[in-house]
């Protein structure tokens, strides 16, 4: 197990947003983690990546106290994970190629230390793999939504991280684009064997398709966390309004 | 009433006091991890010689205009009011001698605020709106190393520069009215100036001007990472920026000035 929550609490202002969260994710496996807006499934990303505290409770990484992290461990932690922003945070001045080499520059891990021709192979290959080949010197603002994800996770790939964090990475996208993505994050899966995905997002259809275990979000609890195949087979009222998509239900309007 | 009237001014003055203890705080604490990361790896030359051509080099033009016109200003002001006595060939002493000891590093202070401070609040606010800090924090990079202290660095070393040219440029404006609209000989004008103008008040400028480089740089920096997220943020992030670094540059001057000329 890579990460485990218990009884983690977290509010904003004196609004609760997450309330006694109990979750695991396990090493290797692609966990989606579901639920409607508000629920706080961006928070409890960004808390396993330590950009947000919870007000109480225990995050746990690897068996050990994720919260008493000294600045070193969380920076080595953080070298060896990937993490797609929403609106994919490329630096506005850089270029694609300066954008996705950032995070090796900066590391300077003697492992990850290649000549720039190499590196620019690097990725050369990546951008092939995420589809977009010959647009190393494209800046940002050329680029579509869909494609700035895409460098976003070229970012991510370049250090070769063991745990990959998506944050809603098909928002904002049409069909076609979302399923690319979908598809693209599967195909990394399948490329990095021992990869770790956590991904959080509205397409349940998603979820369902390529997860190994979903994790639903309600009222800032995981109030189902289980396979994909189990989440389909619920009798629940709830999930079966929430995976149905239908603004009235049994459960009444959100 | 009156007791209630008293309680809600005693309580919002406390507020107040409250609000700025906690800034004060937080701004001194900002101020120590800059340090802490400035005298860390990784060294960030390449950066800082970017933001040394921004705010320096692109600043030069602005700063050569500005001054010109403030020595030629003060000049005419100083030439309408020595006139009487006779006293016109100590125009430029009197400029020089006032825009270094006070004008050329609260103008060049002024000036590189609004063109750079305002910038650099602005691109960091708007950094953090776009999730870009974030993203620098999850690939394991200090923003405070990265976003801040070159561009503090920058500041330091830039706004000294700017400052000598403004007294350099300011003094050609004031050599420019007192000879053509005061008739002062050229060599008497030098001699009076070089004679007034000393080691000592260029030091104080120089003092001066590091001391508003590293608040200009500061403000904008802390300013542009402490603002609320959305576009109403980076307005008021920029705003706060400006006003307070004008207004600290002005207090830093009294305090100086009053250290200089009382204390010492």
């Amino acid at each position: 197990m890579i990460f485990e929550f218990q009884d983690v609490y977290k509010s904003f202002r004196g609004l609760s947003v997450i309330k006694s969260l109990n979750l695991r994710i396990e090493a290797g496996q692609t966990t989606y983690i579901i639920g409607r807006s508000g629920e706080g499934k961006s928070v409890s990303l960004k808390m396993m990546v330590g950009l947000i505290r919870p007000d109480r409770g225990q995050i746990r990484y690897r068996g050990r106290d994720f919260l008493q992290f000294s600045g070193r461990e969380l920076a080595s932690y953080r070298q060896t994970m990937g993490f797609l922003f929403q609106h994919s945070a490329l630096f506005d001045a850089m270029n694609v190629l300066d954008n996705i080499t950032f995070p090796r520059r900066e590391h300077r891990r003697p492992t990850m230390q290649v000549s720039p021709q190499d590196l620019r192979e690097e990725v050369e290959a990546i951008l092939e793999i995420v589809g977009l080949k010959g647009a190393l010197h494209k800046m940002p603002g050329d680029l579509s939504v869909g494609e700035k994800k895409r460098v976003a996770l070229g970012r991510a790939l370049i250090t070769q991280p063991d745990i990959l964090f998506y944050d809603e990475p098909t928002t904002g996208l049409d069909p076609i684009y979302a399923e690319r993505i979908d598809e693209l994050i599967d195909r990394t899966k399948r490329a990095y064997k021992q990869l770790t995905t956590v991904v959080v997002s509205h397409d349940v259809m998603a979820a369902l398709k390529y997860a190994d275990q979903v994790v639903m979000l309600k009222n800032g609890t995981a109030y189902l966390q289980d396979t994909p195949a189990q989440l389909q087979a619920s009798q629940d009222p709830y999930i079966q309004q929430f995976l149905a998509g239908h603004w009235f239900g049994s459960q009444g309007a959100p | 009433m009156m007791k209630y009237r008293f309680n809600f001014a005693a309580q919002a003055i406390w507020r107040y006091f409250e609000w700025i203890a906690v800034e004060a705080g937080r701004f001194g604490l900002f101020v120590l991890e800059t340090i802490r990361q400035a005298f860390k790896s990784p060294t960030r030359l390449r950066l800082t010689l970017v933001q040394i051509a921004f705010i320096g080099y692109e600043s030069m033009a602005m700063i050569c205009f500005a001054a010109v016109f403030t020595g030629g200003i003060f000049a005419i002001q100083i030439g309408d009011i020595v006139q009487i006595f006779n006293s016109e060939s100590l125009i430029g002493a009197i400029t020089c001698d006032s825009l270094a000891l006070a004008l050329a590093p609260i103008i060049t202070g002024f000036l590189v605020t609004g063109r750079v401070g305002s910038a650099m609040t602005a691109e960091i606010s708007a950094m953090r709106s776009k999730e870009q800090i974030d993203a620098l924090k999850v690939m394991a990079v200090h923003p405070v190393s990265y976003l801040v202290v070159p561009r503090v660095c920058a500041c330091l070393i830039a706004v000294p520069g700017l400052t000598v040219l403004f007294l350099l440029f300011g003094g050609l404006g004031a050599y420019l009215i007192s000879t053509y609209m005061f008739f002062v000989d050229s060599g008497a004008f030098f001699e009076h100036t070089i004679r007034e103008v000393n080691w000592d008040d260029l030091r104080i400028m120089l003092g001066k001007s590091v001391l508003v480089g590293w608040l200009v740089g500061t403000f904008a920096c802390y300013f542009g990472l402490r603002s609320s997220p959305g576009v109403r943020g980076v307005g008021k992030a920029t705003i706060r920026a400006v006003v307070s670094s004008f207004i600290t540059i002005l207090m830093l001057d009294a305090v100086i000035t009053f250290i200089d000329i009382v204390v010492i």
